[in-house]
């Protein structure tokens, strides 16, 4: 009986090398939809011009600031998208992460299963041996086991 | 037949290992939304379906045994308890990495994932008393047993009853395995049907080891009977 978990731990340990390239291969990058389409210059057709009565006060206090258009030139820049859904895609170390986490319980849990086996066949080889041994002598020898 | 049955499920375990994982990283595509993230699913979800039947079979043999007291029941309720708690650590493990990838976090309290954790420790307490808990603790490893399988049905619906209730759930609803199409489908498919092969595999194997535990604990009551072995 320890043969065929023998043969499955060797599988375990060989399969994943098997899908190691394709781990490391680069998966499809995402394409970046274009800028949204410019307004209608048909002054007919756009809605009605509204100015907010808070828009000179914010640009007010968003001026006094410089950083906060720069970060916000930064957050919009093409290159940084493109830098986001290339983590996305790429993205493979939790699926390396969670596999290995399998492989690993697993791999335990037949080792444990192999060693309990072969301790418990030699057990019961030993008992046995001693008690055959015991009965063909005549019983009672009270030696040595626990 | 068990000595034909063990190296029959070994080989279909380790060549369907084999087949899902060349089907999960080179034929089936890349999910829209989760990219190469959502290859976990493909041992994911199969490990709990494993994780559930586990737990129905030790339930079922328990409540057997309760029953009409045939300590065969009890060596595969005992072996179906063990093999629930490993299934639950490669669950609850794969699910919370998923879960960084998927959503940020590594853990959520949503009903989901809570009341995996109960089945989880429920099972983990059923393998401690079956351990420690001394004579007669298998009729009481059974009630807890029989508990688990309670806990089942309220894993696998607890998406829908988090939207009853008007919870927040980040997990998605059980009909998404159903709207797979092509070979995300079969690979999911070959995916579950390994597992119940390994699953089957390591039944057999620990049943037939625990089977063995009681002959030595037999083959010492006579040592000691005879006057041949000393306690």
């Amino acid at each position: 009986m320890t043969k065929p978990l023998l043969v499955l731990l060797a599988a375990f340990l060989l399969v994943p090398l098997a899908a190691a390239p394709a781990v490391a291969q680069e998966p499809p990058t995402c394409r970046l939809a274009g800028p949204p389409a410019p307004p209608d210059p048909d002054p007919s057709k756009r809605p009605p011009f509204y100015h907010s009565p808070m828009r000179q006060t914010c640009e007010d206090e968003i001026s006094k600031d410089p950083d906060w258009w720069f970060n916000l030139e930064s957050r919009l820049r093409t290159q940084i998208h493109v830098q986001t859904s290339r983590e996305v895609t790429t993205n493979n170390r939790h699926v390396v992460m969670a596999y290995a986490a399998i492989w690993i319980i697993a791999v335990a849990f037949i080792v444990l299963l192999w060693r309990k086996q072969v301790a418990l066949r030699a057990e019961i080889d030993r008992l046995a041996r001693e008690l055959a041994k015991a009965e063909g002598d005549g019983g009672g020898g009270g030696k040595g086991a626990t | 037949m068990k000595k034909l049955l063990i190296p029959l499920f070994a080989l279909v375990s380790a060549a369907g290992l084999a087949a899902t994982l060349y089907m999960i990283f080179y034929v089936a595509p890349l999910e829209r939304a989760l990219f190469f993230n959502q290859k976990v699913f493909y041992w994911h979800v199969p490990n709990w379906f494993v994780l559930f039947t586990s737990v129905f079979v030790a339930g079922l043999c328990s409540a057997v045994y309760l029953k009409n007291r045939n300590a065969k029941w009890d060596d595969v309720a005992r072996a179906a308890g063990e093999l629930a708690v490993v299934f639950g650590a490669i669950g609850l493990v794969t699910g919370s990495i998923w879960g960084k990838a998927a959503w940020g976090h590594w853990w959520k309290w949503e009903l989901r994932l809570t009341t995996s954790l109960i089945l989880w420790l429920t099972m983990v307490g059923y393998v401690l008393v079956r351990r420690f808990g001394g004579a007669g603790s298998e009729r009481l490893a059974a009630g807890l047993a029989v508990f688990g399988v309670v806990n089942v049905p309220l894993v696998y619906f607890a998406v829908k009853l988090a939207d009853a209730l008007q919870q927040e759930s980040a997990h998605p609803q059980t009909t998404v395995a159903n709207q797979l199409t092509g070979s995300m489908k079969t690979t999911f498919q070959l995916s579950i049907l390994t597992f119940f092969a390994f699953y089957v595999l390591l039944m057999l194997v620990r049943t037939s080891a625990i089977r063995d535990e009681r002959r030595v604990r037999d083959l010492r009551e006579r040592g000691l009977d005879a006057g041949i072995l000393e306690s």
